[in-house]
């Protein structure tokens, strides 16, 4: 291996590795996960990139992954907690890290030194232990033979005719007080209330009651006092010895009797109410529910869990090329067979077609495989967007809840790396001028919090994803507004809803009142609309006033092979990806109004496009043609041509540049024959069909 | 009346009725205020006699003792209250009992 192959691997390492860690940092932020889970796995990436840059004597790069890797380190150790403030940092650094990996990919970009320095800095803080001012716990627990509890009474204990003493009486029946402590807090001498409760006790209780029986002892002062109830270490032991189940840690330490649900519930809520990105452990140790040795047993049992799965998570790097190589092939092997299809039908030999037969059923399953190979979950583009939604809602000040559905849906790799840009500008431009302000919202009665919504789903074989917000909807009337003004179309043409949210793909179009630099300058729209469309995709907006936008995107599952339908017009050999094929009906020309390309399809009106007048084939029309009908999304349409030949697997190959402003035709395969078939672009025929026969009606 | 308030010689003696509770603790506060306004040496607060008291008294009477600030001294004199007592041994309190030499 050369170095600049062993340079290329390391970079594409660490890339993974900072992909992981950003991946993993967000989940613990998101309280998806906790620190405990994924504190070795962040540590280690760092570690990792560390050691590879050492190798490779990026010595920039190993200075910088030091400080990180040193702060994890002391997170690992449990001397640091991977709270809000330091996850954010972390996630500065993991940007810095690779702008680091970028520079080695594009060397003419500089180091970015200032950034650095200051992430040094503030990394430096949690390494010296002087400047570092943590936030103390209110108290922190440790576990002992005993319950141990703390109750800091409110004032209106007395008032509300609840007496302190009645609770301790009752405990004594559930077992034995010890170490009672009575710890008033006086107020000044002036302000004392002799009605108010001014106390504090703190005692153990020898008992074999459960925490949730301890606590239903204090159920009406919960509301007005502070009650921490700190487990003995009987409980550890039994969580320790609770069976392996796959369960979250709040579930995990109620069955054990560490926590109550109530505490677990206020816990959960804490840190949903005060955005707090504490992992709930730590929420929970903070709260006083449950000591942090105890929260660590139950973190050791979740991990315990995680070992006993299976390992989902094996996977073989193989290089892409490789993998293109093998596509490639299987191609000339599916374009192979179906040459030999063509020699056995003509041969007519049963036991050869029967053979035969058997090899076809293989080579699809081959096929298939290979082609599964490229295939990877859409949901790896829906994790970039996440840091993104987190990024620019912070900068803009907004609350917004991103929610993922579908994120397992697989398309090709390919496919997922190509679509990340155009996914990412329409988020930020729903970010940005989408999900109105918190202000906003609420003056329109909607909730403060925003809401964006992923998600992918196959649908008639293809890949549908929807990018949905609930914000402000796009203004149709300032969309007409703009494109008249920046000439994109006349003053008095006229245009339906659908088409006015299609003008803001036009190049140079912007609504966006002032410029960020989120979005808003104009550039992208149109650049995403390309992105998808060299994808042979789809793009459709659906907008509704103060509800919000809806920008669908339609692709197909895979680039490289399909099973296709073969048609022929005039001796040209046509295929239709069979997935959009409807059904094939017979064309008698007799029946029909020249003038006008439709019929009437069981009580529906189906338009139908001529390929033999659109492609202008030569020759005159069939005496019986066909027409196939098919489907994208929710339109139909007809396509007249002259032969149907059957099933084929398609290999498909792309039309050179010369020929890439043909419309109606996406790419070649090469036929069993060894003729030349045209793939035919459903999407834009249909459209073709639909906007050919409205525009006939119209005039 | 939850208390009455004497001087004896050196002494100012607070001595409770039979009840201290979250029902007359404000009027007892009063005149231990009053009381307390003339900062006296020697303060004994007599609970022999109480027969009802909540947290509510518990928490007066250690307000009491913690407003009187050295050199003066107050004491509690419960004698063989059992109600006093059983209040007392439930929240562990160690009352003051003796005054302390000034010598000491």
């Amino acid at each position: 291996m050369d170095m600049t192959q062993a340079r290329s691997l390391f970079i594409d390492e660490a890339n993974s590795l900072l992909a992981d860690m950003e991946r993993f940092l967000l989940e613990i932020e998101a309280g998806d996960a906790t620190s405990a889970q994924h504190i070795d796995a962040i540590f280690r990436a760092a570690h990792t990139i560390k050691g590879s840059a050492g190798l490779f004597g990026f010595d920039h790069i190993v200075a910088f992954t030091h400080n990180v890797e040193s702060v994890l380190d002391k997170v690992r150790s449990g001397q640091l907690a991977l709270d809000g403030d330091l996850i954010n940092l972390m996630l500065q650094c993991q940007d810095h890290t690779a702008s680091l990996i970028r520079q080695l990919e594009d060397e003419s970009s500089g180091i970015d030194l200032v950034t650095g320095t200051a992430l040094i800095k503030q990394l430096h803080l949690y390494l010296d232990p002087a400047p570092v001012v943590a936030a103390a716990p209110t108290a922190v627990l440790t576990d002992t033979e005993h319950w141990q509890l703390d109750v800091h009474y409110g004032e209106d204990v007395f008032r509300d005719g609840m007496d302190p003493l009645s609770q301790l009486h009752y405990l004594q029946s559930l077992g034995e007080l010890q170490q009672v402590r009575l710890l008033p807090h006086w107020p000044a001498p002036a302000a004392f209330d002799p009605e108010s409760c001014y106390l504090q006790l703190k005692f153990e209780l020898a008992s074999t009651a459960s925490k949730q029986q301890i606590a239903d002892v204090f159920e009406f002062v919960q509301d007005s006092s502070k009650v921490q109830i700190s487990p003995p270490q009987q409980v550890k032991a039994s969580l320790a010895a609770l069976p392996t189940v796959d369960e979250k840690l709040g579930t995990l330490l109620v069955n054990a009797g560490a926590v109550t649900e109530r505490e677990l519930q206020s816990a959960l809520s804490s840190q949903k109410e005060h955005d707090n990105n504490q992992a709930l452990g730590q929420v929970l140790v903070d709260q006083g529910a449950v000591s942090s040795e105890m929260v660590a047993v139950a973190l050791d049992k979740q991990k315990a869990t995680e070992h006993k799965r299976p390992a989902d998570f094996q996977f073989l790097k193989v290089e892409a090329r490789k993998l293109d190589e093998l596509i490639n092939l299987v191609g000339e092997l599916v374009t192979a067979g179906a040459g030999i299809d063509v020699l056995v039908q003509e041969i007519a030999n049963e036991k050869l077609k029967e053979s035969f037969s058997v090899l076809t059923g293989l080579l699809e399953q081959i096929r298939d495989g290979a082609l599964g190979l490229r295939m990877v979950q859409v949901g790896e583009s829906f994790s970039r967007l996440r840091r993104i939604v987190r990024d620019v809602s912070k900068e803009l000040g907004k609350d917004i809840e991103l929610t993922v559905e579908g994120a397992d849906t697989e398309l090709d790799k390919s496919m997922v790396e190509k679509l990340s840009d155009p996914l990412m500008h329409i988020v930020r431009n729903a970010l940005d001028h989408g999900i109105e302000s918190k202000e906003l919202r609420l003056y329109k009665g909607k909730p403060a919090q925003g809401q964006l919504k992923l998600s992918a789903c196959h649908e008639a074989g293809s890949v549908v994803i929807e990018i949905a917000d609930d914000g402000a909807g796009l203004n149709i009337e300032r969309i007409r507004a703009k494109a008249i003004e920046k000439n994109i179309i006349s003053a008095d043409q006229e245009l339906a809803e659908e088409d006015i949210y299609k003008l803001i793909f036009a190049p140079g179009f912007s609504t966006a009142a002032a410029v960020t630099n989120l979005s808003g300058r104009g550039v992208g729209m149109d650049v995403v609309k390309r992105n998808i469309e060299e994808l042979r995709g789809q793009i459709q907006i659906s907008s509704v006033p103060d509800q919000g936008t809806v920008f669908r995107i339609r692709l197909p599952l895979t680039l490289a092979i399909i099973d296709g339908f073969l048609v022929s017009v005039a001796g040209t050999h046509l295929v239709l990806p069979l997935n959009m094929v409807q059904e094939c009906i017979e064309f008698q020309m007799s029946q029909q109004d020249n003038e006008r390309n439709y019929l009437d399809l069981r009580g529906e009106v189906l338009p139908f496009i001529r390929l033999r007048q659109l492609f202008e084939l030569a020759g005159p029309p069939q005496n019986r043609e066909n027409i196939v009908v098919v489907q994208y999304g929710k339109h139909r349409a007809g396509l007249v041509v002259d032969h149907l030949h059957g099933e084929l697997q398609a290999v498909i190959k792309p039309l050179n540049t010369l020929f890439r402003s043909l419309r109606g035709i996406g790419g070649y395969t090469i036929l069993g024959s060894g003729n030349v078939g045209l793939i035919l672009d459903i999407p834009q025929l249909v459209q073709f069909a639909t906007t050919l026969e409205n525009q006939s009606f119209v005039h | 009346m939850p208390l009455t308030m004497t001087q004896k010689a050196d002494f100012v003696i607070a001595e409770f009725d039979t009840e201290l509770t979250i029902f007359n603790v404000r009027e007892a506060h009063s005149i231990l205020q009053a009381g307390l306004a003339k900062a006296p040496d020697r303060l004994i607060l007599d609970v022999t006699a109480l027969q009802d008291l909540d947290s509510a008294g518990l928490q007066l009477l250690l307000w009491t003792l913690a407003q009187v600030r050295a050199p003066a001294q107050a004491v509690i004199s419960a004698g063989d209250n059992p109600q006093f007592s059983r209040v007392s041994d439930l929240y562990a309190v160690q009352w003051p009992t003796h005054f302390t030499s000034q010598d000491d």
